[in-house]
């Protein structure tokens, strides 16, 4: 994989990312939820009729059925997920519904910053970001394991380009 | 003075010390800002928060009030234990972040300017901002250390300055985004200059263009009425609205628009003039507040021409200039420049001079090709989509039934103009240059240099992927977004990317190469 060749293999993210997209997707889907919810509780007593209760039956089976969605888009989206570092440049494939795709080249490679949210930490993984010199640049790569991480920061770095970004 | 810098000399530009090489000696080993970092952010986090105050103050809560300030400090204070800075080899590290936790490495190379800057707060508590302006990195185009002790900042700003000039100078001045000023150029070509009759013309036909189709709604509504397919108003509003004819009332505004307009273009674009010196272009204009703008060719990205039906009967448009700014207030005033009016001859030659950085002036406009017919099916289905029911339910709500009789006229427009959109959508690529158009009613003609793109995406829903669709973004450096060639065919959209060198195996990037029907099996795989 490092220095490969322009045909090198593409590389799936570390599987534990599956965890990632599922649990921060069912949170952010459960705070939703749960907004909703108040809001509901809050006509409710303020109300004289008061709400129908399917409207907290409706609410509770999104909060059921959330959770093997988002399995399944975690799933899919993992599926998708691949990145490649050739001799010239980064490519990556990815998107369930909307599939992206995108190339930059070394030469453009600016910056390299790692992030690692709560739930990366748990688990281990990093973002990498790659920065060019256009705030539109699609080059984030989540899911790195551990012992991928700093050989990756460390390869791309070294590679990144000369020219001033213009 | 012993250790403590004078305020003044602390804003003056770093010495441009000539003692050389950065060794490492230099390095400087993790550490944190200044210890009164929190108590500085502190109180911007505080005023930002000013209606919480307000209310903590008139509902006399003051226990609220301590708690809150007291938890903010402690926060800012927790930050600052987490955010540490370090020079090493490979650049300036700074580490930040609590919950997440960031690292980044600025290499050297990379810093155009270096800037020093207090505000009140730094004054009162004897701190210094440090600001560092990248090399048009989007995004993040400056790094900001606040708070760092005075004598700390000068030390770090000298270095990473003197580190930034020593370092390779291929990197530095190869005429693109370094912020060099050089020596006042010879003599200044003119360009372009705009009169004021062009200006009330710009302002006549820009915005009383979009009221056009309002007026021609509310006159055949009145028609309606007059026919008796309105049923007679009852509320208060339309009755005193029904004083005045709706057409006479969208006339007057029509008429205020216009004088609006005009007066705005003329007050903001007085006396425009473009011209040339050496590797600057310099644009002038304004009426009370004159305003002079230069910009290195080397910054420009990528010029948009652009025109309506009406300014196109009159040969006129109108030209954008999207340069790599840094934005903030680092750019030192390289903002894009724009000519709101100009003959569309001109236009393209001054077009060709700007654009002339990063492709030779002779370079022949691409050839032309329409992308596929899908798209146009495309523009078709999605305009219907949006403006047919729209006008069904405006018609609805206030004529009831008989508002329905404008549903097949908007069913005929949308499909029209769809047609029109479809078909008003070309892409061409030569040797050193992407041009790309579209639109009707607002036709624009993006040129992008090949030697400008940063990186290349293809994006597909899969409506786009079930037509053979995708939109592709061309991004450029600058904080703007880039060039989005929209529902372009995807072999012709993988022609464009291996023109651009950006990717040799442009094949990979291919999004609509999975049939869109085939998401189940690739979940259960």
């Amino acid at each position: 994989m490092h220095g490969g060749a322009l045909g090198a293999e593409f590389e799936p993210l570390a599987p534990r990312v599956r965890w990632v997209w599922f649990v921060s997707g069912v949170i952010s889907d459960l705070i939703g939820i749960a907004v909703l919810a108040g809001l509901a509780a809050l006509v409710d007593l303020r109300t004289e009729t008061g709400l129908a209760p399917w409207v907290y039956l409706a609410l509770a089976t999104v909060a059921v059925a959330v959770i093997p969605l988002r399995a399944l888009y975690a799933r899919a989206a993992y599926r998708r997920w691949r990145f490649r570092l050739t001799s010239t440049g980064v490519e990556l494939v990815h998107g369930v519904l909307w599939r992206r795709s995108s190339a930059m080249p070394f030469l453009r490679l600016q910056q390299v910053d790692t992030t690692q949210g709560p739930i990366e930490r748990a688990l281990g993984l990093t973002t990498i970001q790659l920065r060019s010199a256009a705030a539109t640049t699609d080059a984030t790569i989540p899911g790195i394991a551990p012992d991928r991480v700093e050989d990756l920061r460390r390869d791309l770095l070294a590679r990144a380009g000369r020219d001033d970004g213009t | 003075m012993t250790d403590r810098p004078q305020p003044r000399e602390i804003l003056r530009p770093p010495p441009a010390s000539s003692s050389g090489v950065v060794s490492a000696d230099d390095w400087i080993s993790a550490r944190h800002l200044h210890p009164f970092s929190p108590l500085s952010t502190w109180v911007v986090a505080a005023v930002r928060i000013w209606p919480l105050w307000l209310i903590a103050l008139t509902r006399s809560a003051g226990l609220l009030l301590v708690v809150v300030a007291g938890a903010l400090l402690a926060w800012r204070f927790v930050v600052w234990f987490r955010t540490t800075y370090e020079v090493g080899p490979e650049g300036l590290v700074i580490r930040s972040g609590v919950w997440w936790r960031t690292v980044q490495t600025v290499p050297p190379q990379r810093i155009q300017q270096v800037d020093q800057r207090r505000g009140i707060r730094h004054q009162v508590l004897g701190l210094v901002e440090l600001r560092l302006g990248l090399a048009g990195t989007g995004q993040v185009n400056e790094v900001s250390l606040d708070s760092l002790g005075e004598a700390e900042a000068v030390r770090l700003a000298a270095m990473l300055d003197r580190w930034r000039r020593s370092g390779p100078q291929d990197s530095v001045d190869d005429g693109g985004g370094s912020v060099v000023w050089s020596p006042p150029e010879p003599a200044a070509v003119p360009l372009l200059r705009l009169t004021t009759k062009q200006l009330v013309i710009a302002g006549l036909t820009s915005r009383s263009l979009w009221l056009a189709p309002l007026a021609a709604v509310a006159v055949s509504f009145q028609l309606l009425s007059d026919l008796g397919l309105v049923e007679e108003s009852q509320s208060t509003v339309e009755r005193g609205l029904a004083a005045m004819s709706p057409a006479a009332v969208l006339v007057i505004l029509l008429a205020v628009v216009s004088v609006a307009s005009v007066g705005f273009t003329v007050l903001s674009h007085f006396n425009l003039t473009v011209e040339r010196r050496g590797s600057q272009i310099g644009v002038r204009r304004g009426l009370i507040e004159v305003r002079h703008a230069t910009l290195p060719l080397g910054r420009v990205q990528v010029v948009r021409v652009g025109t309506n039906p009406i300014r196109r009967r009159l040969g006129l448009g109108t030209l954008d200039v999207r340069t790599a700014d840094l934005g903030g207030d680092i750019g030192g005033g390289l903002h894009s420049a724009s000519v709101p009016i100009g003959d569309l001859n001109e236009l393209t030659a001054l077009t060709r001079v700007l654009l002339s950085a990063a492709t030779p002036v002779d370079t022949p406009d691409p050839p032309m090709r329409r992308h596929r017919r899908a798209a146009t099916r495309r523009a078709m289905v999605r305009r219907t989509i949006r403006i047919v029911p729209l006008v069904a339910a405006v018609g609805w709500v206030f004529a009831g039934v008989a508002g329905l009789a404008l549903t097949p006229a908007a069913f005929v427009i949308a499909v029209m103009s769809g047609w029109l959109y479809g078909r008003s959508l070309f892409t061409g690529v030569g040797e050193h240059l992407i041009v790309t158009e579209r639109g009707v009613f607002s036709w624009r003609r993006w040129s992008v240099p090949l030697a400008r793109i940063q990186s290349v995406g293809l994006s597909a829903n899969p409506f786009q992927r079930r037509l053979g669709l995708t939109d592709l973004r061309l991004d450029v450096a600058g904080a703007s977004t880039g060039v989005t060639i929209r529902d372009i065919g995807i072999s012709q959209a993988i022609e464009v990317i291996a023109a651009t060198r950006v990717c040799p195996t442009a094949e990979v990037l291919n999004v609509v190469n999975t049939p869109w029907w085939r998401l189940a099996d690739e979940i259960s795989r």
